[in-house]
């Protein structure tokens, strides 16, 4: 072997062993720029429905979680490669997705809806949008339903949860669609309520498939034994009522 | 290895190639043709001129592109003011911000470029243009400005190259040239490996044909500064 | 609650540093290692580095982060699982960020190092071997301080433009200073802040590194009579 590639293989080595990589801990990621599911707060602490969500089953099934902010561009390829134990990002569980990934058991169902200024007097329909920018965030079931559906409106797609918000204030787009609950609690809430409003129908996966079943935590295919472990964790906080806590905190009564 | 995948988009990557291709080219040429005057500036023997044009430098080649670019994408959207100027058609597009913070970018690193090989020119060059009675704009145009071009054409071929890499960070701000295409299928067909690698392979591909590019110009322009040994 | 933010922000700046150095120790080692190994007798090692060089100055740092993050790891696990071994291979946002930056920056140092060493007069070399000192010792004694000194201002432009480039490590979700500032940016809808504040941040370290690597130029100048012009 040459200098180089020892150097090389020394120092990957050297660099992977930095990650955590402690055998019984549990690496959870999630896309923290989704509000009030999870989000960074001031402090640089992860915050919101699903971390505190995680953290009760994590406590119920006895098991050491490290949950962590990623990037979304990387989570589901690093929850096939095995970077990551598990997901908790709101992740709707559809068809396509089952194809590569195990879900825990289905704990929300959430509707989807548009986002748009107040009075825009915009015609939800694959005509009606013809030309409007719609702002999704890439890779969710938002981005699949309005790519196929709406095909005459210009969509632009951003990397993280947050930013098609700035995109919507700024103008630079006619509509956003998001969670309906995320729209109402992160961006309605203040100010905004003024200027901009929830518009068209609910959608859910009856609807299209492309909003599937519901939202679940994503686990690695292989590991058949977190996936119980996790879902043992998710029946005892419905049981004990701990769910119902966090819906409450979160949402208000239910 | 799903390179099936790859092969169904290659239309979306030659799109892609195709917007990286003008982002780059738009931006060099118009930072080339702002830079020479400011790099005539930035020589000047006004110190109030001089000082300016090294602060604007400093700011540009001190931040990052990725700050700069959200500043002038996200940043300049915040404001109320902007929203509703005259300008605000052309700065609520993506392409034109991005073009506008390459642009202010580029002529930055261009400028101190052009600039430093205006301060090596041989003195005696200079005087005897002013002997000859040249204006200073004649002296700029005919002997300044190509002496100056020849003897910037490495490090002018560098910032060429690092302009065309830079225009990789459009993908940040939704525009889709080749980095922008490699992600979008890394998000949408959650393979991982073969989209950045083909994504790689285009800008080999784009440098190489740049760094020929500037072989030649040298060969051709600048090949009396060549030390023979 | 700005406040909080902006703390926060600043707070990161010890991560933004900590991957700067920690990535400058490897570009170092490495540009070292590859510009002997360019200079070298060996062929096969000439062209080793040579291509390590190319390809690398030839693929934006954007992309060849993508690369290292995403695609390496998917590939040496991919091959692991062939092989039966049940072994997952993880970077850390951090040791892919300090792994990628390295390797980048390991190839510009490899050329600043390449192009100071070829400075140094053969007569010190040859006198250096009459004298029957070893390849290590020529090395330590001759060869590296003299490298230090004309490797300087290369040394100085790639450690500037490796500090910036940290910012896009931000992409892969490492929380430093840009992390921070976009996570700030898009919770309080107030961009032109947070990315005016982080460009402050790594101007601050811009200026900083001029001062003190100006200081450090002079020192090691010290003795040495430079061609009058």
């Amino acid at each position: 072997m040459t200098k180089l590639s020892t150097l090389f293989l020394g120092g990957f080595i050297a660099l992977a062993s930095l990650s955590p990589a402690i055998a019984e801990q549990v690496t959870i990621a999630t896309d923290a720029t989704f509000p009030p599911f999870e989000s960074v707060d001031a402090n640089g602490k992860l915050v919101g429905y699903d971390i505190d969500l995680m953290s009760a089953v994590c406590k119920a099934a006895e098991l050491d979680c490290n949950i962590i902010a990623a990037a979304w561009d990387g989570m589901i390829p690093g929850l096939t490669a095995g970077k990551y134990d598990a997901l908790i990002s709101q992740l709707t569980v559809t068809d396509a997705r089952r194809k590569i990934m195990a879900f825990s058991d289905i704990y929300s169902h959430p509707t989807f809806r548009f986002v748009a200024k107040k009075g825009a007097d915009l015609d939800i329909s694959p005509d009606g949008l013809a030309g409007k920018i719609i702002a999704v965030q890439t890779g969710t079931p938002m981005d699949a339903f309005v790519t196929k559906i709406f095909p005459k409106a210009t969509i632009k797609r951003y990397d993280g949860g947050s930013a098609p918000y700035l995109e919507l204030t700024a103008g630079r787009a006619d509509l956003h669609m998001s969670y309906e609950a995320q729209i109402t609690h992160a961006f309605l809430n203040g100010d905004n309520a003024e200027t901009f409003e929830l518009v068209g129908p609910q959608y859910t996966g009856k609807d299209a498939p492309e909003f599937g079943e519901g939202v679940a935590i994503a686990i690695n295919r292989r590991n058949a034994d977190l996936l119980a472990k996790i879902n043992a964790g998710l029946a005892k906080i419905r049981e004990n009522g701990e769910l119902a806590a966090i819906d409450a905190k979160y949402f208000g009564k239910n | 290895m799903s390179w099936d995948i790859i092969v169904e988009n290659l239309g979306f990557y030659a799109q892609g190639a195709k917007l990286t291709v003008i982002l780059t080219v738009a931006s060099l040429a118009i930072s080339f043709v702002l830079a020479m005057p400011l790099a005539l500036g930035r020589n000047s023997h006004n110190p109030f001129l001089r000082n300016a044009i090294a602060l604007y430098t400093l700011v540009f080649r001190g931040t990052p592109l990725l700050v700069q670019l959200f500043l002038i994408y996200y940043g300049l959207a915040q404001f109320d003011l902007v929203r509703e100027s005259l300008l605000w058609p052309w700065l609520s597009s993506a392409l034109v911000c991005v073009i506008l913070t390459f642009v202010l970018n580029t002529t930055a690193y261009t400028t101190e470029i052009f600039a430093g090989s205006l301060r090596h020119l041989p003195v005696g060059e200079i005087e005897a243009a002013r002997a000859y009675g040249m204006s200073p704009f004649t002296r700029a145009r005919r002997i300044l400005l190509p002496a100056m071009l020849t003897r910037s054409l490495t490090l002018y071929g560098n910032e060429t190259v690092m302009m065309l890499h830079a225009t990789s960070l459009a993908s940040t701000v939704t525009l889709l040239e080749v980095t922008g295409v490699a992600r979008n299928i890394a998000l949408n067909y959650y393979i991982m490996f073969e989209p950045y690698v083909t994504a790689a392979a285009i800008y080999l591909v784009l440098t190489l044909v740049l760094v020929l590019l500037f072989q030649f110009a040298q060969h051709r322009w600048a090949g009396y500064l060549q030390a023979r040994l | 609650m700005l406040g909080g933010y902006v703390i926060s922000v600043l707070a990161a700046g010890w991560i933004t540093l900590s991957l700067a150095f920690v990535s400058l120790i490897l570009a170092v080692v490495i540009g070292i290692a590859a510009a002997l190994a360019r200079l070298s007798r060996s062929r096969a090692l000439r062209v080793t580095a040579t291509l390590y060089t190319s390809v690398v100055r030839g693929i934006p740092d954007l992309v060849m982060m993508l690369l290292v993050f995403y695609s390496v790891p998917a590939l040496l696990s991919q091959a692991a699982q062939d092989w039966g071994y049940d072994v997952y291979i993880e970077f850390s946002p951090f040791g892919a960020g300090a792994a990628t930056l390295g390797l980048i920056f390991g190839a510009y140092m490899a050329e600043t190092f390449r192009g100071a060493l070829m400075n140094i007069p053969k007569g010190q070399l040859e006198a250096a071997e009459a004298y029957g000192l070893g390849r290590f010792r020529i090395f330590w004694r001759i060869l590296l301080p003299q490298m230090m000194r004309l490797a300087l201002p290369g040394f100085t432009n790639n450690w500037l433009v490796l500090a910036k480039a940290t910012a896009l490590v931000s992409l892969l979700g490492l929380q430093d200073v840009m992390f921070r500032a976009k996570g700030a940016a898009e919770a309080t809808a107030k961009p032109f802040t947070f990315y005016l504040l982080a460009g402050g941040f790594y101007l601050a370290i811009t200026a900083i590194s001029l001062f003190i690597l100006s200081r450090a130029a002079k020192r090691y100048e010290l003795g040495e009579k430079e061609l009058a012009r």
